[in-house]
């Protein structure tokens, strides 16, 4: 049977054909399970973003197939691929991705703009939602330029969550945070695991692996046990 | 609002002595297109680097890329079309009021320089798109915004 995610021999190449050629991933093979928390390390430049991005289906591979619950993404057109984006995962990155003109409940809302399936004046509601189960209803008027690091990780979260997705993606999720800070976000990706949620978390601190059920690391483009 | 005329009527019509200079006015007509192009590739370009994060948020979170790729062409229609339709009204009431009101509107210089800002504005609009589309790599483009 096969897994939730699945990547054969994934290859992505950058510049191909010129001198400045990078080799980003070079034949990445990987099955995820429905539920797991998986991190994956690695130093600077080893590849792991953008293994995540591919995963995210927000790149696409110069080789190898990735299955993405069954449906081989690369016969996906554009719009299928944003659907999975909109309503199948959730990202959540380092420097938060929030938009700081607006406020947390409108961040939140970005999200549901892009589903069809979600009504206009039931967007508030579901934004208010994922905000009061991830206690962070009280921060919903508030600019987030004015909330602190940890609050905008919330917000980034509550922004993945509101979708209901299947996976939630999270790149360097505790760069930007102090270690406190960085111990909450990781309980609740774990909550939200707990919860059913398959959660992949890209970083180069040892602490995340501490928090997820499988470690994989990637050296140069390669997965290494 | 006026009328076509063709090429031909309007060489006929530089003949007879009716209007005169239609090369320079196409010649100019190009240059229009020309300093339109340098201007609506400018104007998107530093609107992509101000709204770049903004737009990769809506990426990520949905947004597919023929979507943005009309969004972009709708932007750069109102900035063209717009003011091309106010100094079509504009110059309809000047000719009117001159003397010499036989003079061409909406001809043949006309249709150039609309076609070529048409395809200026298309042409920039999908350039701008496929540059996003080229550097989407999330993490990259966001913490590059942030420094």
């Amino acid at each position: 049977m096969m897994s939730f995610i699945e990547v054969h021999g994934l290859h992505r190449v950058y510049n191909s054909n010129t001198p400045e050629q990078v080799n980003a991933l070079k034949g990445i093979d990987l099955a995820i399970d429905r539920g797991e928390m998986l991190a994956v390390m690695g130093p600077s430049g080893s590849g792991k973003s953008i293994l995540l991005n591919i995963l995210g289906c927000l790149d696409y591979p110069k080789e190898g197939k990735y299955y993405f619950d069954g449906q081989l993404v690369s016969t996906l057109k554009q719009n299928k691929l944003a659907q999975i984006r909109n309503k199948r995962v959730g990202f959540v990155l380092q420097d938060f991705g929030i938009l700081n003109d607006r406020t947390a409940i409108e961040n939140v809302i970005t999200s549901l703009l892009f589903n069809q399936a979600v009504k206009w004046r039931d967007m508030e509601k579901l934004a208010h939602n994922i905000m009061e189960k991830l206690e962070i209803s009280e921060l919903a008027k508030r600019r987030t330029s004015n909330l602190s690091g940890g609050e905008k990780q919330r917000v980034a979260i509550a922004r993945a969550m509101v979708n209901e997705p299947d996976i939630i993606l999270a790149d360097e999720p505790t760069g930007s945070l102090d270690t406190r800070l960085s111990n909450e976000i990781l309980t609740l990706l774990q909550r939200l695991n707990e919860e059913g949620k398959t959660v992949i978390i890209v970083s180069h601190n040892p602490n995340v692996s501490k928090y997820c059920n499988r470690t994989l690391n990637i050296v140069d483009g390669r997965l290494c046990s | 609002m006026g009328r076509f005329i063709s090429f031909k009527e309007m060489d006929n019509r530089e003949k007879s002595g009716i209007i005169s200079g239609n090369r320079s006015f196409i010649s100019l007509g190009l240059v229009v297109a020309l300093l339109s192009l340098v201007g609506i590739s400018g104007f998107n370009i530093l609107q992509m680097l101000k709204s770049r994060r903004e737009t990769i948020v809506y990426l990520m979170n949905g947004m597919d890329w023929s979507s943005l790729l009309l969004n972009q062409m709708a932007r750069n229609a109102i900035i063209v079309l717009l003011p091309a339709a106010v100094t079509l009204v504009a110059m309809k009431i000047g000719i009117s009021l001159t003397e010499n009101n036989d003079m061409f509107l909406f001809g043949p210089l006309n249709l150039v320089v609309t076609c070529g800002l048409c395809a200026v504005f298309m042409l920039v609009s999908l350039i701008t798109v496929i540059l996003l589309y080229r550097d989407r790599s999330l993490s990259s483009l966001m913490r590059r915004d942030d420094k």
